[in-house]
Parts: C-alpha cells; structure tokens; sequence
C-alpha cells in the first residue's frame, strides 16, 4: 500500500484518539492543528518508521512531541502578552473540563495531574486516562516497560498526595 | 488505592471528536502536502538527471562554441594576446608602406620611361591637378598655346634610368647620351601624395640636367 493511502488510513483509524490525547496533554481544546501536524509530519517521516512496530504508538510520539513544542511555544507567547494583558480581560476559552464535562472530582484530579511533572503527567494520561498497556506506553515514550510500571506507580502516589481521599468520593 | 485512582482515571470520556468540516479540512491540506511531496520528488529527479547530464551537456556545448567559431572566421585568433594584436597592427602597417613603396616605384617607372619615348600623356595621367597644371604651363611655354604632350629632347637622349624612393619622394637619374657619343645625366624629384586612396605625382622638379657624366663624378 502506497504511503498517501497508509497514512489516510491512519488518520480515518487515529485522529479522534489523537484528538483526546492532545486535549488532555496540553489542557487546550482547540488542537485541531496539532491533529493535522501529526499527520502531516508522519507522512513527511514515513521513511523513519518500522513495519514491525505498531502505527498507533507510532503516531502518539509524533503527537507528544509536537504538543511539547506547541505547550512550549504557547509559555513564550504567554510571557510575551503577559504586560499587555493587564488591560485584556482574557478571551473565554473552553477547557478540557467544560467539553468533557467533567464532575468536580475529576476536574480536581485533572488540575492536579497538570501541575505534577512531565514524566508524571505523560505515564498518567497515557496509560491513566488513555489506557495504554505498558508496552506500547513504553513504545510511546521510548522507555522501558519496567520504567513505564514504576513511573505510573509513583505519579499516581505524587497524584494521591495532592488530592487527598478526594477520588473516594 | 491505586487501584482505584487508576480505574477513576480510566474512566475519564475519551469520546471527544473531530467535526465532519474539521476533518475535510484536515484531510484536504494533507492532501495538498502529498501532492507538493510528489512535485518535490519529481523536480528532486530531474534535479538529479540534470546533475548527472550537466557535464556531458558543458563539454558539448564548450566544443560545439569553438568549433562555431572557427567555421564563422577564419580571422579569429581565439589564443590573441593584446601584444600580438599590437603585432598585427604593425604588420598591417607595414604591408601598406611596402604597397605604397611599390606604387611609387610603379609610378616612378611610368615617368622615367614617359621620357624616354617623350610622350608626356602617360605622366599626364598620374598628376594631381596641381601638377597637371604646372604640366600644361610648362607644354605651352614650350611649344605654345596649341601644346601637346611631347617632352624631352630628340638628343642626347634617355639611355637608362635609376630610381630611388625616400619617403613620399622619388628621385630620378637619367643616364642620356648623344650621337658623338657623349654621355650625361639629369636628375628630377618627384613628390607623391595620397589622393582618394590613389598615390599620385603632386610636384617635380629638375635637379639637374644633361651635366656630362665625368663633370658629375668630379662633383
């Protein structure tokens, strides 16, 4: 099968997935240009991918990298705005609460998980929120599996740590 | 308690999707990507053809020009030094001198031997109007109003001849000899300008005439 038809495909099969992902990762709404990003860098890298490997986890490293930048890129701009803003009431934006319509325990506990460290944040929505085995959270990451089984038992006691007994609930 | 915080995370809604028109949008600029892609690749190959036929393509061009030029002029000289261009020039130079020096010599012969069978009409035709007019003066002084073109004298008469050219000028010694026999010389000078890319005779003048040959030795 041709590249162009692989990687239509893909996108037929993956970019609500995807879409979910970058939601939870970036804490944005509108990363519907992340989406597009993904594919269109997956198609320019076709050449760097392994048949033997799954395309899915494939695609989710290109889009942790590429929400990584945007989140990066965003800070900057945040900063840059930061003086002028104190005369800009903030445009309403919708946040992955609103769309999701999550209840205040959630909430909570998503809030929390944005404010933990990256290495936490990535295990815990990977495989947390998105449900991803080890293996391919690991495949995801570039880490081992062991890595992978370790780092998601010590966020989700960092994440514990900060909500309390509030998931009891 | 992991347990739990994990199957509470699991349950968060993942169901969020892309809208129908997002969806065309997104799959249309991939669309346009894999085209631009294609196009790169194609120019990518004629890049790299052009690249593999460009030298063949130089050295033939490079051959077919010299060969050209060479068909076109024979004149060219394509390994001409300004020096050697210098040289040409001086060359060119000097062969119009010698072709000047030759057409005085020619000139000259014409007017020795008008002398020696005394028909002035062929000296006639290589004088410029000034000495074509010192010419016919000299006929009328000579012979009168109804001149003609008989010069010189029946005796002593013109033997030989020795001519010299220097510069624009020529001069002219006549060996003459009488019946007796008795032999003299007479000298003339000519003087040649150029008139319409034509050398013709402008002046002449007798230097001296019929002086015995022993009188001219001793002087």
């Amino acid at each position: 099968m041709a590249v162009e038809e692989r990687i239509t495909e893909w996108f037929h099969e993956y970019s609500n997935d995807l879409l979910n992902y970058l939601i939870y990762y970036t804490g944005r709404v509108d990363v519907e240009d992340l989406v597009q990003e993904v594919f269109i860098k997956a198609f320019r890298r076709f050449h760097t991918f392994n048949e033997l490997s799954n395309p899915k986890t494939w695609l989710f490293s290109i889009a942790r990298n590429i929400a990584i930048d945007a989140m990066r890129r965003q800070k900057k701009e945040r900063n840059k705005q930061q003086k002028l803003m104190d005369f800009h009431q903030p445009a309403f934006n919708q946040s992955p609460e609103d769309i999701y319509r999550l209840n205040e325990t959630n909430k909570e506990i998503y809030r929390k998980i944005q404010t933990l460290k990256q290495n936490y944040r990535d295990v815990l929505i990977l495989k947390g929120i998105k449900e991803f085995s080890n293996k391919d959270t690991a495949a995801i990451l570039h880490w081992s599996e062991t890595k992978v089984s370790v780092t998601f038992n010590r966020a989700l006691k960092a994440l514990e740590k900060r909500i309390g007994g509030l998931y009891n609930e | 308690m992991n347990e739990k915080l994990t199957k509470r995370l699991n349950s968060f809604p993942k169901d969020y999707e892309l809208s129908k028109e997002t969806k065309i949008k997104i799959e249309s600029a991939l669309h346009e990507e894999m085209i631009r892609r294609e196009e790169q690749k194609k120019w990518m190959n004629f890049q790299s053809v052009l690249k593999k036929c460009m030298v063949p393509i130089s050295s033939l061009t490079v051959i077919a020009i010299v060969i050209l030029l060479f068909i076109s002029s024979e004149d060219i000289n394509l390994f001409q030094t300004p020096n050697q261009s210098d040289e040409m020039t001086s060359v060119m130079g000097e062969q119009k001198l010698a072709d000047d020096y030759e057409k005085m010599e020619e000139l000259s012969m014409i007017w020795a031997h008008a002398l020696k069978t005394r028909d002035g009409k062929p000296r006639y035709e290589i004088m410029s109007e000034q000495a074509k007019e010192k010419f016919i003066q000299g006929q009328i002084i000579r012979s009168g109003e109804n001149w003609n073109y008989i010069i010189g004298e029946s005796s002593p008469w013109v033997v030989d001849f020795e001519i010299e050219i220097d510069g624009m000028n020529a001069v002219i010694t006549y060996e003459t000899q009488t019946s007796e026999p008795a032999f003299y010389q007479t000298r003339e000078t000519l003087t040649f300008i150029q008139e319409k890319g034509n050398i013709i005779v402008n002046d002449y003048q007798i230097v001296f005439e019929n002086q015995p040959l022993t009188e001219q030795k001793e002087k």
